[in-house]
């Protein structure tokens, strides 16, 4: 589904992403696992070219994603879902949602709020409709966020630690609609600190360390026991 | 008899002095007219490789300098310069001149665009860079990620930065009263001159000028309310 190849990724002198090469299987969860700063946001972020990669290729279904030539089209097809939720303020609920819909997709008004308002019952939310974000909690925040990007019905949703700016009441409620998202043909690609959640929907684990996927495979493995001693020593601290 | 404010003797004056409050509103209305247009120019070109140079030279030197020194530039200055170049470069044997008028809406519309453009700059700064990935991940053209977010947001939270201007314009441009136009100010010495009133025409001015502060901000906190997204 997407394939990296050699990929790299430098902020000035930083060599942020080294040499990573990783598939994403079409209709899998692949959790990526690593502490901070091991760069899983910028990978995440060079697969819809928020961040521009300093060498190497991303594919989407065999087709190169172009800085310039495809990305409005293939971005169309990978939605994201931020860790500080990014919802638009100036917009309400529904707007949110019916926003990318109506100007990129051009969708009639009247058919962006019908799917809206599905997507919206689907993520539990549909009675703040038509409030502004600044009235909603974090966890109303990101369902709103999941319902935006799944409103241009995507391929591919890149999850960036949705759930780590949440208090924690609220993560479950988060979790619980991503859960939703599994085996219903939607790629998933999540970075998570969630460790209960990740053994639960995951397919596959990537883990990073300081710019490399340093082990990746099927979870039963990866959890029964990790092949390094960095990711043992990870899943130590963490469990 | 002491007489402290003698307001007999100013009530007929007050019409007269009344009528300047059009020149004041006129040129704090044109003048934040072309400061916006200005403004917007400055900013976009502060986006230019080369001609930001330009744009913060212009600001810098804007906002460096007094009001009345740009006024004096712009209305005897200039025209003298332009004179002696008309005659002596093109041996022309004609006169430059700008009215008083022009010359205030000139020199305000330059110096507010200069601090027009700041807001305008620190509204767009303002924006979270977060809505705007979020837009352009969802595949926004920039155009509509302009037109849609940034632009209205960035609206929102300068508007009382703008209304500060323009309620700085309605106080500054007092001082054309010495390039001889007629406002309020002017008006007040005129009386002065007829009457040998120096306290009460002053007074009268300075209740006006508070009046219409005081409206402003009242309007511009109603706006500022209605903005807000919640
Ligand atoms: N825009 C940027 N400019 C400079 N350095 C950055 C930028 N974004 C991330 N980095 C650096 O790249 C490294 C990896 O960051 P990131 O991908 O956010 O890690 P993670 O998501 O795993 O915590 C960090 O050292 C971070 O400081
Ligand atoms: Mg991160």
């Amino acid at each position: 589904m997407i394939k990296v190849k050699q990929l790299n990724k430098y902020f000035g002198d930083l060599h942020v992403l080294k040499n990573i090469n990783f598939s994403f299987q079409e209709g899998k969860t692949t959790v990526i696992l690593g502490s901070s700063g091991s760069g899983k946001s910028t990978l995440l972020r060079c697969i819809n070219m928020l961040e521009t990669p300093t060498d190497g290729s991303i594919y989407y279904r065999n087709e190169i994603i172009d800085p310039v030539k495809n990305i409005k089209l293939i971005r169309q097809k990978i939605g994201m879902v931020f860790q500080s939720f990014n919802l638009f303020s100036n917009m309400t609920v529904i707007e949110n949602v019916t926003y990318a819909l109506k100007v990129v997709k051009k969708m009639p008004n009247e058919e962006a709020i019908n799917t809206a308002l599905v997507l919206l019952k689907r993520v539990g939310i549909s009675d703040k409709k038509d409030a502004y974000p600044s009235k909603l909690s974090g966890g109303q925040k990101q369902r709103v966020a999941i319902a935006r990007a799944l409103a241009m019905n995507p391929e591919v949703i890149l999850f960036d630690e949705p759930t780590s700016a949440l208090d924690p009441e609220m993560v479950s409620e988060v979790l619980e609609v991503m859960k939703t998202l599994t085996h219903t043909g939607l790629t998933n690609i999540i970075v998570s600190h969630e460790m209960g959640f990740a053994k639960e929907v995951a397919d596959y684990i990537i883990y990073m360390d300081d710019g490399m996927i340093i082990e990746e495979g099927p979870k039963e493995d990866f959890f029964k026991k990790p092949k390094t001693k960095r990711a043992q020593d990870f899943l130590q601290k963490i469990l | 008899m002491l007489t402290i404010f003698n307001f007999h003797a100013i009530s007929e004056w007050i019409p007269y002095i009344s009528k300047g409050v059009g020149y004041t509103l006129l040129i704090a209305l044109l003048a934040s007219i072309f400061g916006v247009v200005l403004g917007i120019i400055l900013t976009l070109m502060s986006r230019h490789k080369i001609l930001k140079k330009f744009s913060y030279f212009y600001i810098d030197i804007f906002r460096g300098t007094p009001v009345i020194l740009q006024l004096s530039m712009v209305y005897f200055a200039f025209p003298t310069l332009i004179n002696s170049i008309l005659r002596d470069v093109f041996f022309l044997d004609v006169t430059f001149m700008l009215s008083a008028f022009l010359a205030a809406i000139i020199t305000f519309s330059l110096n507010s665009g200069a601090y027009i453009s700041e807001i305008i700059r620190s509204g767009i700064n303002s924006v979270d860079k977060g809505e705007i990935e979020a837009a352009r991940a969802l595949g926004v053209s920039n155009f509509h990620i302009y037109k849609d977010i940034i632009l209205p947001i960035a609206f929102k939270n300068s508007f009382p930065a703008l209304m500060n201007e323009f309620i700085t314009l309605v106080k500054e441009s007092s001082i054309v009263s010495v390039i001889g136009l007629q406002d309020l100010m002017r008006r007040s010495q005129i009386v002065t001159s007829q009457t040998y009133m120096y306290f009460e025409p002053l007074i009268i001015v300075g209740i006006i000028y508070y009046v219409v502060v005081k409206i402003l901000t009242l309007l511009s906190r109603q706006i500022e309310s209605r903005l807000q997204y919640d």
